[in-house]
């Protein structure tokens, strides 16, 4: 876990990106539920939804904070010392999803204990949340570096990542229930990631019930792109 | 002899049709300072990749102190990139440690070591200071202690002197002379064959993917001597305008009044040829021992990159 040590350990003394990385997660929930003000399962699963929504677009831009090393050829260097490629990316997204958890933790914390929003979920209800946002931060931090890794310059990387948060999190029912999607784009939606996890959450917020089957799917689904997302980013040679 | 690396018909490419390195052999001895030598896009840094582990080779046996390459044997080689390969938002002692942590060092051991690096690259004073504030030649030497934190046996400088001015070359060259002395083994790459020839032991002269050229650096001369004779011409008149007569020849270094020409295998024939079509203008003729410059820049013409090698320089 060398390389996860060594990023943790770089974050950890980048102080005002941290705080960053803490405080905008509080603010989007704070602003979203004074604007929304929840009252029923709906509107619970459109603040859950769009809390990820902003989480997701924070970690797929954090994947910009790798480009410098990629610049300088630091990541082959960091590369040399774990040898395995496929140890050194695992290492790499491990550490977004570390960060990413304890943003999401910290804002279901802030939320139920400061806003007093408390979300009609049991523990278990709230590890499967949990393993559907993990899925979706491997896809999406995946895809990031795969993007910074594609292009040739730090504004093409920060376009393609743009287009790429907009697409899942917009298009994908995050930031915007599907529902309110025109109906041509709704049918296409339903490829993306985010899209799933829209409907974990939903079918967790009405109560699982008959939608065990369609849960399952969704987690496997998400399971079965994160692998493939993995595989294409070993792969890749940067440009 | 013993060695530490060994690679056997190694090819590269991003595409089967596209290689960068062409069935490329390599034997480095142990206690060397192995020169590679060849013009920007020869395929020295590729190579150099390719030994670490860092672009797997399509075809071709790699093996490090008798070993294939692993994980084990990656943490007895270090590696000084051209690029500055540095953390620019953590300070020099931070980097410095972070890169001996990743070979698993920790602790007092670790900190010896992170001050021993320092120190040998005279970094220790400005310990507290950020990478991105220092200057290029600094720069430069925080990414060789990079490089040697994890005591490697083997040190990989992939042009550690490009770009950087000549007192500060010194330093360099002459820290890198202090690690050989030290036992360890240099593979030193770099398009400046005087840098080569002051430094190393071997060298392997590389192009377009392949080398043309490899051994020890005497014995290669000496080789490069008897196919490839280089004859200092002491001229009456100006060189430059002489050149043209002897334009079928490769001139190899032009002066005021002098220049080396190659003069192929025939040599005893080819010599009196050039006496003939000087004539009066030739004061006196000697066969030189090559340089490795020339002889670089001769191998380089002979393959028809002169265009790409060094070129005859005027004084």
């Amino acid at each position: 876990m060398q390389v996860f040590e060594l990023y943790i350990r770089r974050l950890l003394k980048r102080r005002v990106l941290l705080i960053m990385l803490l405080l905008l997660p509080l603010l989007a929930s704070f602003l979203l539920v004074q604007i929304l003000k929840p009252s029923y399962d709906l509107e619970y699963a459109v603040i859950l939804n769009s809390i990820i929504g902003v989480l997701i677009c924070i970690t797929i831009s954090n994947t910009m904070l790798f480009y410098s090393d990629r610049q300088y050829a630091t990541d082959k260097r960091i590369l040399l010392g774990v040898h395995s490629k496929l140890s050194f990316n695992c290492q790499v997204v491990a550490v977004f999803l570390a960060v990413s958890i304890i943003q999401l933790s910290v804002v279901i914390l802030f939320s139920n204990l400061v806003l007093g929003i408390q979300l009609p979920l049991t523990v278990i209800e709230y590890s499967i949340v949990l393993l559907a946002y993990t899925l979706l931060n491997i896809i999406t931090v995946g895809i990031g570096l795969i993007a910074v890794n594609s292009t040739r310059s730090k504004n093409s990387s920060w376009v393609l990542l743009i287009m790429i948060a907009l697409v899942f999190a917009v298009l994908g029912g995050l930031l915007l229930p599907s529902d309110q999607l025109p109906i041509i784009v709704r049918d296409v939606v339903a490829i993306l990631p985010t899209y799933w996890v829209t409907k974990v959450v939903g079918i967790l917020l009405n109560g699982i019930g008959e939608h065990l089957y369609a849960l399952a799917n969704y987690l496997i689904g998400l399971t079965v792109c994160a692998a493939i997302i993995m595989l294409l980013l070993i792969r890749t040679k940067p440009e | 002899m013993r060695t530490v690396f060994r690679g056997e018909s190694i090819s590269y490419g991003y595409d089967k049709h596209q290689l960068i390195l062409k069935d490329v052999s390599i034997t480095i001895p142990d206690q060397s300072i192995y020169g590679i030598i060849g013009p920007a896009g020869s395929g020295k840094t590729t190579l150099a990749q390719v030994m670490l582990g860092l672009e797997r080779s399509s075809v071709g046996k790699l093996t490090w102190f008798n070993e294939r390459i692993n994980a084990s044997t990656n943490r007895r080689v270090g590696y000084v990139p051209y690029k500055k390969s540095l953390l620019y938002d953590l300070t020099v002692y931070e980097n410095v440690l972070l890169f001996g942590r990743l070979y698993k060092y920790s602790g007092k051991r670790l900190k010896q070591q992170v001050e021993q690096a320092l120190q040998f690259v005279g970094l220790w004073e400005d310990r507290r200071s950020r990478a991105s504030s220092l200057t290029a030649k600094e720069q430069q030497l925080l990414n060789i202690a990079c490089g040697i934190v994890h005591l490697p046996d083997v040190v990989i400088f992939d042009e550690p002197t490009k770009d950087i001015e000549q007192d500060m070359r010194e330093v360099i060259l002459k820290s890198i002379r202090q690690l050989h002395e030290l036992g360890v083994t240099i593979v030193y790459l770099s398009q400046n064959a005087d840098e080569i020839e002051e430094l190393c032991t071997h060298v392997g002269i590389m192009q377009q993917g392949n080398f043309i050229a490899q051994g020890k650096i005497d014995e290669l001369l000496e080789q490069h001597h008897q196919y490839c004779a280089l004859v200092r011409l002491q001229l009456a008149e100006s060189a430059t305008k002489l050149q043209a007569e002897l334009g079928e020849y490769n001139i190899c270094d032009v002066e005021a009044q002098a220049m080396v020409v190659e003069v192929n295998a025939n040599g005893e024939q080819e010599i009196q040829r050039i006496k003939s079509i000087l004539g009066d203008k030739l004061l006196q003729m000697d066969v030189v021992n090559p340089k490795l410059k020339l002889m670089y820049s001769c191998l380089m013409n002979r393959s028809g990159l002169s265009r790409y090698a060094s070129q005859p320089t005027i004084h």
